[in-house]
């Protein structure tokens, strides 16, 4: 215990005399009492009668009347005779504020009696512990050569001081559900975990393809930290304004985190509403002004660092001051900011700065954008270790529910591996601050695939004591879980609130026809078993700039599309549209060339349905190049038939089976934009259910989720009249898509659970779907991630 | 559910370390808790602005007459006489004018100007006792009783708010405080929007039979027993889940739930109540008390330009909303009484602010100048003038009954000419938050660590109680 606070509370590991936690806290709450009441005339701006009570040393040597602080004895203090004087008497302390509250006397007196304790009180202030800033490469532990993911050599030497042996890596199911829903946010589908191989890498690589889920999925987890998608009015000037498309694009695009940041930042087109903070009507608290807000959301998302308590009075959590706080809310400010400590003016104006000085300066009177970009150079310089730090301990808590530092936004706090932590931020940093790649690294490693750990409590996360030993049981977030019913039952959410960069969506689809190699006498039930090859070229108007593309398709039996001779799309399954990202195909080009490989793996219907969509510079409307009449088709490729150069004069023109019906009628995805044809819970308002499953308000930042369940949650489940009428609408699909009830049941397993269900489970069969279906959702096994 | 040895245990080094960000932790010990005299709250709540002069503190009636002086008026409403001596109420408050010796009315009532009238701010502000913006989500005072006290009767939801709908007016900024905020969503409201159709919250689905709801519930129990799970498991995560599952189906199915069925109460009962959705909410409350809730709100419901957001046709409006409070709130009062459960629930009848015909904001500031809809002409031309009134901080009226409070006291006193405002005992949010507090056994030191933030149930935990309010202070 006393070592733990050592650390807390000194600038070293070792303090000289170490106080208990009792103490720690008695003293923290005798010098906030100091702070609130006494500073202002005796601390840093003034100091009457020459005492100062906001520092150790001279707190303990006392003032013009002698000493004030007499340790051990509060009876004999000054400082509490003061403080007990009637207001009228002219010593009475503090003259203007009247007596303190005999509470906040009490404690004082309950701390002197204790010795007055102060921590470390060398320098300024109190010495809170501090991660350094610097950035840190450790080098491999010794012995670990066997492990080839750098984060396993760390875990192992870290295991390997705790005398804890590996255990067994979880199973490809556990695995891929874990790595899918980190991922993509989504459930796998039975089909990729039948077509799972065990190939872990490929599979996170495969998932980490899916581009759009992957936004998808993330979106929320920046939400929730930029204090995105906030909804709420008691504003005023364009209030909260949201960046969700900007923060969408940079999901899409992985746009490397250093950069993500300067554009937060600078207030780059789209981003600009984090930093605009809330600015509401009426009054409000001098240290929610937006420019403290801009100054809070910072340390806190940026910089794990807390500053809110510091935007009123000098901080006693950390040693951050009142200055520090208003420093950096300058930097946004359009005119002198006038400094206030708890709420009232002290006269003094704001020079714009950094907390940190050795990352750099700003120039206080230099324009505001300026000093915006001074800021964004220094957060994101290569020194500045502690932006990589508190990002990759947000990817280790997001993939294992609990950081190697918790709280996550209290970087200050101790990490259970140091070194761990510094080497994957300094990889991170080194390696263009990809998040993609360090989460990728952290996925494949074997740390990753432990067996899940169950916790007794959530404290026991929250504890600096806290052991390692494997990603913790998780819950399904609000956004997993209804993604998770939007899929198995029926969909949720049909609209979207917001679709990223334009509107439409692949309802630019409605238009592209099934087509297939004329060669069947136009039987369309009659097609030879076997791979087709399509293509279509068109010319991009002169001189426009294409920006985004996105690919939506789906072949009987599957695809391969190519775009510019890029492979963009593959879709294995023929009943399911799947549409993907394919900007990176046309960034530069002059036109684009469309090549499908379509295969039908057994005699019979054959069809393929694509459709590309292109958005240019300056413009809403995509041009959109759909299957349909002047495809051609070929039943045998020549070599870089994929390719835009290829001459496709010989191929012929293909048969247009028509837009709909056919044996495809029910494909699905076509018309929406998700798979399944249901819009993700991110890209719609919170609603109730959401709400109480814990998709926060964001009126503030929170970055913590709710995990545990709760009596409303599962009134909401046991009674609420819309997810029942979700289950009893999808009761009947289910029926009638699979009449046998064994064989819906089978399914239903496979789909929400992963598994068949085992010879005592059958029975199950028996129940009424709908009850079947809200069973198996509530099930700890479908709600928990192990 | 609470286990109070968990809370009160030793500070432990580990969650010094931990009380910077995150989950908020109690990081101290209770020295005293005050002896409670209440275990439940009926918030009765006046949503959005209920004016004294017309109401509770009543003043100088001045009967309408066309080209009238608008700063003339005070009262648009007689006064009557209440069952405590020298003490008048405005017309249309008789029948609580005849419980007020079961309680005390507060008429000194003083709430923040903040700058701006905003009616959710100013909710925000009385539900949590802090002024919105807040860095930390600030939990509703119904969140922190449910978290301090917990459930009354484990099947009941300890934490119930009546009649506020939120698919219209402000939608957004009325959620911000009808949340336990950083105290957990474990500890948020249950929410009834319809009394009349309150049974639907606690029973099966729709179209779901007895039955089927039985079914439905073993086969769940079958599966988990299946998935093998249930048993060896010790995840909290995993506990919480089938814990509350198991509380949802308790509630549901148990004799509890029939509280919420307004059909049950006996026709002339239900009629006493029934001035509208509010009254009922009264019925409704009472029939939660009598069952076990620990805090419920009924309030009039806040729609922008509704109920008591009276600005035109204020006199009529005003009247029609004394009708729909004055026999319902009355009647609980009486019934709780009748059932012995008056002397250990406390009934707390509040708005967010009072209004006033000429002045905006608080007492000293004159209604802002140009183009402004809420500002009557100089001569009341029309009966739709009559009765309009602004937003007014100054002073405001707040009943208290049962749960220790004083018997037929009136406390404060504001002026008898405008402004209306406070002159004697002014009463702070805080303070009638520090009473209710005190009054459920609440100590005022009551906090948690969030963000490394020490937060209290009043801010700082400074507010004081207001003695004289209690029968036994």
């Amino acid at each position: 215990m006393k070592y733990l606070v050592s650390i807390l509370f000194s600038a070293g590991a070792f303090a000289a005399e170490p106080i208990s936690p009792e103490l720690a806290v008695l003293s923290a709450e005798a010098r906030g009492i100091l702070a609130h009441n006494c500073t202002k005339c005796h601390g840093q701006q003034k100091q009457k009668a020459e005492l100062r009570l906001d520092l150790r040393e001279a707190a303990m040597k006392g003032g013009e009347s002698g000493a004030a602080i007499t340790p051990g004895k509060p009876n004999t203090s000054e400082l509490i005779r003061r403080l007990k004087l009637p207001k009228k008497d002219d010593e009475a302390m503090p003259p203007e504020k009247g007596p303190l509250d005999p509470k906040d006397i009490a404690t004082l007196e309950k701390w002197i009696a204790a010795g007055a304790p102060w921590p470390d009180g060398a320098t300024a202030g109190i010495v809170f512990q501090r991660t350094p800033i610097a950035p840190r490469t450790p080098d491999f532990p010794a012995g670990t050569e066997t492990f080839e993911n750098p984060v396993d050599k760390f875990v192992a030497a870290y295991f390997l001081e705790k005398k804890f042996a590996w255990p067994a890596p979880v199973d490809n199911r556990t695995y891929l559900r874990r790595a899918s829903l980190d991922v993509i946010g989504l459930l796998p589908e039975w089909q990729e975990l039948q077509a799972f191989d065990g190939n872990r890498a490929k599979a996170v690589d495969a998932l980490f393809a899916r581009k759009e889920d992957y936004a998808g999925h993330w979106l929320s987890f920046w939400n929730d930290a930029l204090r995105n998608d906030y909804s709420g009015a008691g504003y005023i000037d364009g209030g909260r304004l949201p960046v969700s498309s900007w923060l969408y694009n940079a999901l899409l695009k992985d746009v490397p985190y250093d950069q993500f940041v300067r554009e937060l930042i600078t207030q780059a087109p789209g981003a600009e509403g984090f930093i605009k903070g809330i600015k509401w009507r009426g009054d409000v608290s001098a240290g929610q002004r937006v420019e403290l807000q801009a100054a809070q959301s910072i340390g806190q998302v940026l910089l794990g660092v807390n500053i809110k308590c510091a935007s009123c009075h000098d901080s006693f959590i950390s040693d951050y001051t009142l200055k520090d706080a208003h420093a950096l809310a300058a930097v946004f400010s359009d005119k002198p900011l006038d400094l206030f400590r708890c709420d009232k003016a002290t006269g003094e104006k704001a020079a714009a700065a950094f907390f940190w000085p050795e990352l750099g300066s700003i120039t206080a009177e230099a324009p505001r954008a300026e000093r915006r970009k001074q800021l964004a150079d220094i957060l994101t310089k290569k020194e500045n270790g502690r932006l990589a730090r508190v990002m990759v301990n947000r990817l280790w808590a997001a993939c294992f529910g609990r950081g190697l530092v918790e709280p996550v936004d209290a970087l200050d706090n101790p990490p259970w591996s140091r070194d761990l932590l510094d080497w994957l931020a300094s990889d991170f940093a080194a390696n263009g601050y990809r998040v993609t790649r360090t989460l990728r690294l952290i996925l494949t490693s074997r740390a990753y695939q432990l067996p899940a750990v169950e916790v007794a409590s959530a404290d026991e996360l929250a504890k600096s004591s806290f052991v390692f030993q494997g990603p913790i049981v998780r819950r399904l977030s609000a956004e997993q879980f209804t993604d998770a019913v939007s899929r198995i039952a029926t969909p949720l959410y049909k609209k979207r609130k917001f679709v990223p960069g334009d509107k439409g969506g692949p309802a630019f689809a409605a238009g592209a026809q099934w087509i297939w190699n004329d060669e069947a006498d136009g039987n369309i039930n009659a097609f030879p078993q076997g791979k087709r090859y399509f293509r279509t070229a068109v010319e991009f108007p002169k001189g426009s700039k294409p920006r985004l593309a996105r690919v939506v398709g789906s072949a009987d039996n599957t695809l391969a599309c190519y775009i510019n001779g890029t492979r963009v799309l593959d879709n294995p399954n023929w009943n399911e549209a799947v549409d993907a990202d394919a900007t990176d195909a046309v960034l530069g080009q002059t036109g684009i060339t469309v090549a499908v490989m379509a295969d039908n793996i057994a005699p019979g219907a054959a069809g393929l349905r694509l459709a590309v969509a292109v958005w240019f510079e300056g413009q809403k409307t995509p041009l959109v190049v759909a299957t349909g009449p002047g495809w051609r088709s070929a039943q045998k490729p020549a070599d870089g038939w994929e390719k835009s150069a290829f001459a496709d004069g010989e191929w012929a023109p293909v048969l247009t089976l028509g837009p709909t019906g056919l044996p495809w009628a029910d494909v699905r995805g076509f018309t929406l934009l998700e798979h399944g044809g249901f819009v993700r819970a991110a890209f719609v308002d919170n609603d109730p259910l959401q709400n109480v499953l814990g998709r926060p308000i964001r009126d503030q930042i929170n970055m913590s989720r709710p995990t545990q369940a709760t009596l409303l949650q599962a009134l909401t489940f046991a009674n609420g009249r819309s997810f029942d009428d979700t289950l009893t609408k999808a009761a009947a699909k289910w029926t009638a898509r699979i009449p046998d009830a064994t064989a819906r049941l089978t399914n239903i397993y496979r789909t929400a659970l992963l598994r068949e269900p085992r010879a005592d489970e059958l029975a199950f069969a028996a129940a009424a779907p709908a009850d079947l279906l809200w069973s198996v959702l509530l099930l700890p096994e479908f709600q928990l991630i192990r | 559910m609470n286990d109070r040895r968990t809370f009160l245990r030793q500070l432990s080094a580990a969650s010094i370390a931990a009380m910077t960000v995150g989950s908020p932790r109690r990081s101290y010990a209770i020295a005293s808790k005050p002896k409670a005299t209440a275990d439940t709250v009926i918030l009765l709540w006046m949503a959005g602005g209920m004016a004294h002069t017309e109401t509770f503190d009543p003043k100088r009636y001045v009967p309408f007459e066309v080209g009238m002086e608008a700063g003339k008026v005070l009262s648009t409403f007689e006064s009557r006489p209440t069952v405590i001596d020298g003490v008048q109420f405005s017309e249309g408050l008789e029948e609580i004018g005849k419980v007020m010796d079961r309680g005390t009315v507060i008429r000194s009532h003083v709430v923040a100007d903040m700058g701006s009238i905003l009616h959710s701010r100013h909710q925000f502000h009385w539900h949590t006792c802090y002024e919105p913006p807040q860095s930390v989500a600030a939990p509703h005072m119904g969140a922190w009783v449910a978290k301090e006290l917990g459930a009354r009767n484990p099947v009941v939801p300890p934490f119930i708010v009546i009649g506020q709908r939120f698919d219209r007016g402000e939608k957004e900024e009325l959620k911000a405080f009808h949340t336990a905020g950083f105290l957990g969503s474990e500890y948020g409201p249950f929410l009834v929007e319809e009394p009349t159709a309150a049974l639907e919250t606690v029973r099966p689905p729709k179209g779901m039979t007895p039955e089927r709801f039985e079914a439905r519930h073993s086969l769940y129990r079958e599966m988990l027993k299946k998935s093998g799970v249930a048993e060896k498991s010790s995840d909290y995560q995993q506990d919480s889940l089938l814990r509350s599952m198991e509380q949802a189906y308790g509630l549901l199915r148990s004799p509890e739930a029939r509280a919420f069925d307004l059909a049950l109460e006996p026709k002339e009962a239900y009629d006493a109540y029934n001035t509208g959705r509010f009254g009922l909410g009264c019925l409704l409350a009472r029939r939660l008390t009598e069952a076990g809730a620990r805090f419920i709100e009924v309030t009039s419901e806040y729609i922008p330009f509704e109920y008591w957001d009276t600005h035109n046709t204020g006199h009529d409006r005003t009247a029609d909303m004394k009708r729909q409070i004055d026999r319902p709130v009355a009647q609980l009062v009486r019934d709780l009484e009748a059932r012995g459960l008056l002397d250990r629930t406390l009934i707390v009848l509040a708005s967010e602010f009072s209004r006033d015909a000429m002045l905006e904001g608080a007492a000293a500031k004159p209604a802002p100048e140009g183009a402004d809809t809420k500002k009557l002409p100089e001569k009341m031309s029309e009966m739709k003038h009559y009765g309009m009134h602004r937003h007014f901080t100054g002073a405001g009226s707040v009943l208290m009954f049962g749960g220790g409070i004083k018997r037929g006291q009136v406390y404060g006193k504001t002026a008898d000419e405008r402004p209306c405002t406070t002159i004697e005992n002014p009463v702070s949010i805080g303070n009638i938050h520090q009473t209710m507090y005190h009054a459920l056994g609440i100590s005022p030191e009551t906090h948690y660590e969030i963000e490394g933030r020490p937060f209290y149930t009043t801010p700082d935990g400074k507010s004081p109680i207001i003695p004289a309010l209690l029968a036994k202070a």
